[in-house]
């Protein structure tokens, strides 16, 4: 599996939240400001990946009948060491990812790419896939932010650009209309379901759209041949 | 291929299991030794910045056996130096629209608000959330003076314009001001 | 006490609903909708569960973890009780109750992950609640996802029979009904019991 691959399933044909349809409940309910969606994302790409290696690292001494626990054990431990960090240097996204943060325990994303993909596979390789996937689930972090913010209030990169006093996690972002002319309804709960839902059905539509076309490629490969 | 080996007794497997959360443990304890001196820090600093933005005074002296329907968790009675009474500072906790709000009011000598100061709320980013601005000329500061009878919005009969699209989150915050001012009055 | 029970329990399954408003138990709310008596079995699995967890997990932080001034495990501890609770109750209905057993299936252990679960266990210590509060909300908020999960699969049957998108198939159309479902449910926003 060069590196290549790897960033490119992370990224696309096998992104977390796309394509795996997993590790839903933190993308809906926290895009509601690019700092909050960024936030989230590299935190758990940090854990992701630090679990990763710990993970593939002992994955030939863990008995296999308690394997989910001790997985659970150490993603726990990740997550409070994160937890008690943002509290410390971050308040602000502490603050307003909320519950969020020690959730991300039970993100499915983590456990699934421990079950699936560290048990089987070298330290060097689970540390590439905890990046890559960590980049694939800010990706699609960063677009409902995009889609929420933009079309919701007229603003781009609330709490990270335009901040008041420079403290970051502050302030509404740059306004690009003004806020009256949003769909407000966008960042509310509603918004946060009708937009992945129609992010889904997109790169539904663009992942089939390329498989007819590589079919449609590989028959008249036989064809011509 | 995996070699077969006897499957390991429920002793063995339990203390593994406890042995990896023991190490976790430990980890974890030395990072909470590390933050949580800074943690503890930063809370006290809140509600301390909190204080002084809403009332400065030079002592703040709990009170208790108030009346209370609840949303009050702790009020205290401003002096200055010289001991005359400033007023009070009231920590409140109550329902917003998308969960509960922390509020801290603040209550001048003559029973007008002297301002709110929200410490924690989790109302939408860009509406509800506009109440926790402090910046100048933030919407907060349209309680401001206000006395029992004016602490109410435009809607329900008063002088105070809700903030676009987030009434329930207005209505909240400038009713509880208006609890604690008639809490305060009740105390003479 | 009474009427803060009250406002609880109408909290938690209306005005703050689990799914619709917090986003709490999102994964099995769309992987568990497609049949009515899925959606049903496992939304009665979750309020036991955060039932149980929310008492369970009430007296481990009250009696353990404060005293010890061990605050930060909370999250560790709370998720071994709930894996540990949900391995117990599978191995009990696998004994006792082999119909259920069976017709749960994967979901049952799937319930470990259930953001939903974990999520009322934090609120408790969050908000501070005492243990009645605790199960209360524990148990209220596990019959506002059983109220998500049925509205959501009763439409989800009757839309395997309409004409969308194919793009939609799945969890997209699934995610849009959730969401026009949140936004019927927002008329509750802002309702206050005292």
């Amino acid at each position: 599996m060069t590196a290549k691959q790897q960033f490119k399933e992370g990224l696309i044909t096998n992104n977390p939240v796309l394509v795996q349809q997993i590790g839903m409940c933190a993308t809906m309910a926290i895009t509601t400001s690019m700092f909050n969606g960024i936030g989230m994302g590299l935190s758990v790409l940090i854990i992701l990946t630090c679990c990763n290696v710990v993970i593939s690292a002992i994955r030939k001494i863990i008995p296999n009948e308690i394997r989910l626990a001790i997985f659970v054990v150490v993603i726990a431990g990740f997550v409070t060491i994160v937890d008690l960090v943002l509290q410390a240097y971050i308040p602000a996204l502490s603050e307003s990812l909320g519950v969020f943060i020690p959730l991300i325990v039970v993100n499915c994303i983590i456990i699934g790419r421990a079950e699936a993909f560290c048990q089987k596979n070298p330290v060097g390789l689970a540390f590439r896939d905890g990046i890559f996937q960590g980049l694939g689930y800010t990706a699609v972090l960063f677009i409902m932010c995009l889609i929420r913010e933009f079309l919701g209030k007229g603003s781009f990169g609330g709490g990270l650009l335009n901040t008041i006093d420079g403290v970051i996690g502050t302030g509404n972002g740059v306004q690009i209309f003004p806020s009256e002319f949003g769909a407000s309804i966008l960042t509310l709960p509603v918004g946060g379901f009708i937009t992945l839902g129609c992010i889904l059905a997109a790169m539904n539509y663009a992942l089939r759209k390329s498989e007819e076309k590589k079919e449609a490629r590989e028959r008249a490969e036989k064809e011509g041949k | 291929m995996e070699k077969k080996t006897a499957s390991p007794s429920i002793m063995k497997l339990a203390l593994v299991l406890l042995a990896a959360a023991a190490v976790v443990a430990l980890v974890l304890g030395l990072v909470n030794h590390v933050t949580k001196d800074r943690i503890a820090q930063l809370a006290a600093e809140k509600t301390a910045t909190a204080y002084a933005n809403v009332l400065e005074a030079a002592n703040y002296e709990e009170l208790s056996g108030y009346e209370n329907n609840g949303t009050i968790t702790k009020l205290v009675k401003a002096t200055d130096e010289s001991g005359a009474p400033a007023g009070y500072v009231a920590e409140t906790y109550f329902s917003g629209a998308q969960g509960m709000i922390t509020m801290v009011v603040g209550v001048g000598a003559d029973n007008s608000c002297t301002g709110i100061y929200v410490t924690k709320s989790s109302e939408t980013a860009g509406l509800g959330a506009l109440a926790s601005e402090t910046q100048e000329g933030a919407w907060r500061d349209n309680l401001n003076g206000t006395t029992l009878e004016t602490a109410k919005l435009a809607k329900d009969g008063g002088s105070i314009a809700a903030i676009a699209g987030a009434t329930i989150t207005s209505r909240a915050c400038t009713d509880e001001a208006r609890y604690v001012m008639y809490v305060t009055s009740l105390l003479g | 006490m009474l009427t803060s029970l009250l406002s609880i329990s109408l909290g938690a399954i209306l005005i703050n609903n689990f799914i619709f408003s917090q986003f709490l138990g999102i994964c099995p709310f769309l992987g568990c909708s497609n049949k009515m008596d899925t959606a049903a079995g496992m939304g009665l699995a979750v309020i036991f569960v955060m039932g149980l967890a929310s008492a369970l997990c009430w007296m481990i932080n009250e009696w353990i973890l404060m005293p010890l001034d061990l605050g930060f495990m909370q999250t560790v501890a709370y998720i071994l009780v709930i894996a540990s609770l949900v391995q117990f109750i599978e191995m009990f209905l696998k004994k006792s109750v082999p119909s259920l057993y069976s017709a749960l299936g994967i979901y049952l252990p799937l319930i470990t992950t259930n953001c939903a679960v974990l999520g009322v266990v934090l609120l408790n210590t969050q908000n501070s609640y005492n243990f009645i509060e605790s199960v209360v909300y524990g148990i209220t908020g596990g019959i506002g996802f059983l109220v998500a999960i049925c509205l959501l699969a009763s439409v989800r049957e009757k839309i395997e029979f309409a004409d969308y998108p194919k793009a939609f198939e799945g969890f997209a159309i699934a995610l849009v009904t959730g969401g026009l479902l949140s936004l019927a449910f927002m008329g509750f926003s802002g309702m206050k019991i005292f």
